[in-house]
């Protein structure tokens, strides 16, 4: 009897947001981050980064504030509690496909 | 990182891609330990080497000098690293807004206060302690009060090498101060400060190994 295949996530099994969800998830879940600390962990464009945010955003993956520090503006982002659960699911996923009697026995 | 055009990434890839990412991003907002336990190793090798010198194992000193001189080294030198560790903190978490901000400004209060407790208390028994035993107090209270604030900090933090250090420094400052001023300067700069110099060096290296 084969096991079925586990469906991976497609808004987070793309090279780039994988990238930012497991970044997101380094945090603690009381956390957020604020953009160019995000922008600089992941060494990506400002502009490819909102694009990608953007995706997550639509898929409730993740929370974006807008704000201000000062008079400064600043964006915090952080994993919404779906988007923990998608990334741990994520994970589960890949881990069962490269080993699919799941590490027993 | 450059971006390859999305293309679909094999499952080993994608853990792959998760392990090194998180990895990179741990070691940005947690710092390198090789900066964190560097400057503490340095302060202590130099500042109870010449405790040692001062006081030598069997009470006799091998070098002539005043008190105040291995004192007054420890004292800055620890103001030095702790201003280091304080600013690679805050530099390391300035992106960062919640309860791990606030952590960690508590923790660094929790360091002024203890060695206010430290100071206080070196200051009022100076005049009841003999003159050769005072930096005894003063060097068994700071390193033990360190030792307890890198155990608390491990808990915070979640952090077991940190745990470990606190430990292996409470430990050798214990065993140090039953043994006497010469020998608690020797051990604390030899088994403390150098251990903990070795200690970031594995680390370190087991890093960049995983990196």
């Amino acid at each position: 009897m084969s096991e079925p295949v586990p469906e991976l996530d497609p808004v987070i099994h793309a090279q780039a947001r994988l990238r930012v969800v497991a970044t997101l998830a380094t945090l603690s879940q009381s956390d957020r981050i604020a953009f160019p600390g995000l922008r600089d962990l992941l060494d990506m464009s400002a502009g490819n980064l909102s694009v990608h945010l953007r995706k997550l955003e639509d898929a409730a993956y993740i929370d974006v504030t807008k704000t201000h520090r000062g008079r400064t503006p600043v964006t915090y982002i952080a994993l919404t509690t779906r988007g923990r659960l998608a990334f741990e699911q994520y994970t589960t996923a890949i881990r069962a496909l490269i080993d699919p009697s799941g590490g027993s026995l | 990182m450059s971006e390859p055009s999305e293309r679909e990434l094999s499952p080993e890839e994608s853990l792959q891609l998760i392990t090194r990412q998180q990895h990179h991003a741990n070691r940005k907002l947690g710092g390198h330990h090789l900066w964190y336990w560097t400057p503490w190793g340095v302060t202590w090798l130099i500042s109870f080497g010449l405790f040692f010198l001062y006081y030598g194992l069997d009470g006799a000193p091998y070098v002539a000098m005043p008190q105040a001189v291995p004192l007054i080294v420890l004292f800055s030198l620890m103001l030095v690293a702790i201003s280091w560790t304080a600013f690679i903190g805050i530099r390391s978490t300035r992106h960062i807004q919640g309860a791990s901000s606030t952590q960690g400004m508590m923790f660094g209060f929790t360091w002024t206060f203890g060695f206010l407790t430290v100071i206080a208390t070196g200051i009022y028994f100076k005049d009841f302690i003999p003159e050769d035993q005072i930096g005894l107090l003063w060097a068994g209270l700071s390193v033990g009060v360190t030792g307890m604030l890198y155990m608390a900090g491990a808990a915070i933090f979640n952090d077991r090498s940190m745990f470990g250090l606190g430990l292996w420094i409470s430990v050798v400052n214990a065993i140090g101060i039953t043994a006497g001023p010469g020998w608690h300067a020797l051990l604390t700069a030899t088994a403390g400060g150098g251990g903990m110099l070795l200690g970031g060096l594995v680390l370190h290296m087991h890093d960049r190994g995983r990196s």
